[in-house]
């Protein structure tokens, strides 16, 4: 199933010149990390009234630690349950490099998950934008023949795993997170 | 590979300062734009995130593998911080410059900025104006071990 799913979707590369295009810049390594970024960047300075602002930069935090422990989540993961990527089993045409990590989990989907369910919290809008770009990005490895949809799934239900977890545990450590915005307030960051 | 290491700190440092700009105009923090109308601004920022990735991806989707130049995420997310932060303070004291008024403060002022700490005080104040105050309730607010 997974293996027809990849190898359907791969079939449409060179069908639209011009979609691959977009697809390639969508699959890179710069894109979508860098305007979920900036859309974290936004989301600190961007509240209208103070009690927002704090319930942004929480989210911001929030989403920043999850992209933390997402990525040691991944390595741990790859290292225990090694899965090679789907151009090594299959006739593919890769719109990409050829990543020699393990495929499973899909780190873009752990970021991207990470990213927007952190921002979900603050604001709903922003947080189903940025889960748009995160899905974009999470298909687009498939598309692009350098991912399994499986690999993708899992990626992004432990990026939202663990924002649940980290917000919990900053509610565990408060007062932490009110100290540390608190401070940021006092040089007028927050 | 040094092109792509340093064509994304520009992207992410254009970009940001594109977003803040954004941002800050949502938020009504007069003193933090560079230009007075909203509208120019929302124009000035759009055009800045659109340049910035323009600029990156002048030459194609950049697919470099970080075994031979790419930068991996530990990279990307250093440089990131170091840029984002590097757009906030060019914002903060560019906009300091920009948006101080002729003859600076007064002091009734300036102290009205005591009672406002963070972003919130940046919609009357520019930064350079109220980061004393900030410093100066942190410094009297220091914990004993630091009093001797």
């Amino acid at each position: 199933m997974d293996e027809a799913i990849v190898r359907w979707l791969n079939s449409g590369v060179g069908t639209l010149p011009w979609l691959d295009d977009v697809i390639k810049v969508v699959v890179s390594d710069y894109f979508a990390p860098v305007a979920l970024s900036l859309i974290v960047l936004g989301i600190w300075f961007g509240a209208k009234t103070p009690l927002s602002r704090e319930l942004h930069q929480r989210a911001a935090l929030t989403a920043m630690l999850g992209v933390a422990f997402g990525n040691l989540a991944v390595q741990i993961i790859g290292a225990l349950a090694f899965r090679d990527r789907p151009y090594l089993s299959q006739p593919l045409e890769l719109l990409f490099y050829q990543p020699t990590d393990s495929s499973f989990p899909a780190n873009p989907a752990v970021v991207g998950a990470a990213i927007a369910a952190g921002l979900w919290g603050a604001d709903r809008r922003i947080g189903a934008a940025s889960f748009v770009i995160a899905a974009l990005w999470g298909v687009s490895r498939v598309y692009a023949g350098v991912s399994y949809p499986t690999d993708v799934l899992a990626g992004a239900a432990i990026g939202v795993g663990v924002v649940i977890a980290v917000t919990w545990a900053l509610r565990r450590i408060e007062p932490l997170p009110t100290m540390v915005i608190q401070l940021a307030q006092r040089f007028y960051l927050a | 590979m040094e092109d792509l290491g340093r064509d994304y700190v520009i992207l992410v440092f254009l970009a940001s300062i594109g977003v803040i700009q954004l941002a800050v105009a949502h938020a009504g923090l007069t003193k933090l734009l560079f230009l007075k109308r909203s509208l120019y601004t929302y124009a000035l920022g759009l055009t800045l995130v659109v340049a910035g990735f323009t600029w990156f991806f002048r030459d194609g989707p950049r697919h470099v593998p970080d075994t031979v130049g790419g930068l991996d995420g530990n990279d990307q997310a250093a440089r990131f911080a170091l840029s984002a932060l590097a757009a906030v303070f060019f914002t903060v004291l560019a906009t300091s410059a920009l948006n101080r008024r002729a003859g600076g403060s007064t002091k009734s002022e300036l102290a009205s900025t005591s009672a406002v700490f963070g972003l919130e005080a940046l919609q009357d104040h520019t930064y350079l104006e109220s980061l004393p105050t900030g410093l100066r309730s942190l410094w009297e607010e220091r914990p004993p071990w630091m009093r001797r």
